[in-house]
């Protein structure tokens, strides 16, 4: 939060000011439910599939997942690295309304408490002996310019343009580094600690900060030019990344100098493009998502593709 | 090789020097199911943002029973305007977007109200006594300066100094450029420290000239 402390006199004022309880939970949640006012449309047919989003983060589970169609990106080794499937419930079994509600809590904590670039375990407690640890970050740190971003990321592999094209500007820049992967025998050890404190605490849950790595992370980059907006978003990883859609992907493998991509056409119009850049000398590799406003050619979307692969 | 699964968001575009992935992320997973008949579970949405949204309207509408009915709406229209949502914004500033509209909708029915008391009339007047005085705002003097801030003024102040929002969020919220919005707010800060010093009596110490009858709403 950017507080600027010249106006802390205001927030005192108001942070004095007693605000009532209220809850009308009930009362819309009856009207809801008694004007049937619930609209049984196919989620399919609304959203666009561009924007389609779906998000838990899981521990690999294990080839029970339905053996439907696949699609992969590959690294230099050969080894996959990227995959789409079709998410199907059964994935994430008794999936109930109070776990919903313990993994929102626990990513409101986290925003409410972690700063840019940390990370936590937090541990919320359910009923008896229910309750679930959930790995969350803070905020991004966010940049208004290229050249702080790249000053940011100096060798890890990632290009940071400054122009797309002669023609998309950087607009925005947002960067959040991963935890620490925790081993199957840290977290259990973890769950159990936080478990117990958080059983005792009043507030029902119970969180420990984690290692932040400069390895791993995630970027959502903005360019904008001539009407249209272009987004990067490139995730640098030394893991498969497996990406749930609601249905199956209609993603086309196209090679481009040599690498292969998954091109897609959304029915908004607008595409995008992933690939994977290798990084020399690392295990680690970058995950390229690059989208475009239906006004960008796919010839330019290609190049633009293309550019990061140098 | 390790790997680990998401149900990633993924979005069009963002605006935001954020990455957004994580914070919606569960709500991302719930609204299609909210919109294929699963009414059940936007309960958990109105748990989540509830009491921000209640505080939100009750500093701007400065009535209590204002501010529980503007709530009420806030989520019906979330859940009537569901399929809109654009998954390029965020979704808390969507929601505090509404919870503005709303506001600023009763703000200027009480201002009209004064010029047409018999199409706007409130059923205060019938209201218990007691209950009226509970409605009041627990300020009366923030409530008078707040009054003399236009709706938006008062919307920015109360996002910045009770929401403790950021410029990039307040943007999102406005759907203003967060540049113009810093600037909007520090004359909003000092348009508003001059009316409550002025409203105080001026007196360092704070304590009140005598008031004439008490104002328990702003419009």
């Amino acid at each position: 939060m950017d507080h600027d402390n010249h106006n802390q006199d205001l927030r005192t004022i108001f942070h004095n000011i007693k605000v009532p309880e209220a809850d009308v939970t009930k009362a819309v949640m009856n009207l809801l439910e008694d004007k049937q006012m619930n609209k049984r449309v196919p989620f399919f047919t609304k959203y666009k599939l561009s924007t389609f989003a779906v998000l838990a983060s899981l521990l690999l589970a294990s080839s029970a997942f339905a053996a439907t169609q696949l699609i992969t990106l590959t690294n230099g080794k050969g080894d996959v690295v990227y995959e789409e499937k079709k998410f199907e419930k059964s994935m994430i079994p008794d999936h109930t309304k109070e776990k919903q509600l313990r993994s929102l809590k626990a990513q409101g904590l986290a925003q409410d408490l972690l700063q840019p670039g940390q990370a936590a375990a937090f541990y919320m407690a359910g009923d008896d002996t229910e309750g679930e640890l959930y790995i969350r970050r803070g905020p991004g740190f966010g940049f208004t310019d290229a050249a702080s971003l790249r000053g940011e990321l100096k060798q890890s592999g990632a290009l940071i343009l400054d122009t797309l094209q002669s023609k998309y500007d950087f607009a925005t820049g947002s960067l959040t580094y991963n935890s620490d992967p925790l081993t199957e025998q840290n977290e259990a050890e973890l769950t159990a600690q936080l478990a117990q404190e958080a059983r005792k605490s009043k507030e029902g849950y119970a969180m420990k900060s984690l290692n932040v790595s400069k390895e791993s992370w995630s970027m959502i980059l903005t360019y904008k030019g001539e009407g249209q907006t272009i987004l990067v978003q490139p995730m640098r990883l030394n893991e498969k990344l497996t990406i749930h859609l609601p249905e199956e992907s209609s993603a086309e493998t196209i090679s481009a100098d040599g690498v292969d991509m998954l091109y897609s056409l959304y029915p908004s119009g607008s595409q995008g493009i992933r690939f994977i850049h290798n990084i020399p000398g690392s295990e680690y590799h970058i995950v390229y998502y690059i989208e475009a406003t239906k006004g960008v050619a796919k010839e330019e979307l290609l190049a633009i593709a293309k550019a990061y692969l140098q | 090789m390790r790997s680990t699964e998401y149900k990633e968001v993924k979005r069009d575009f963002t605006e935001r020097g954020e990455n957004m992935d994580e914070m919606d992320l569960d709500l991302q997973q719930m609204i299609p199911d909210i919109l294929n008949g699963d009414t059940a579970r936007f309960e958990l949405i109105m748990q989540r943002y509830q009491r921000r949204i209640f505080s939100y309207c009750y500093h701007m509408l400065g009535h209590y029973s204002e501010a529980e009915d503007c709530t009420q709406e806030v989520f019906i229209k979330t859940f009537r305007k569901l399929d809109q949502y654009n998954l390029e914004r965020p979704f808390e500033a969507w929601l505090y977007a509404i919870a503005s509209n709303c506001c600023i909708d009763i703000i200027r029915k009480r201002r009209l109200s004064k010029y047409f008391p018999v199409l706007y009339r409130s059923d205060e007047h019938n209201r218990p006594v007691d209950q009226a005085i509970e409605d009041t705002y627990y300020n009366e003097h923030v409530l008078r300066a707040m009054s003399k801030l236009t709706p938006e003024e008062r919307s920015l102040l109360i996002l910045r100094c009770v929401e403790d929002k950021d410029y990039k969020e307040i943007a999102d919220i406005m759907q203003q450029n967060s540049s113009s919005l810093r600037k909007k707010f520090e004359r909003t800060a000092a348009k508003f420290r001059k009316y409550h010093a002025h409203i105080q009596g001026g007196r360092p110490d704070g304590s009140r000239q005598p008031q004439s009858r008490p104002q328990n709403h702003i419009s």
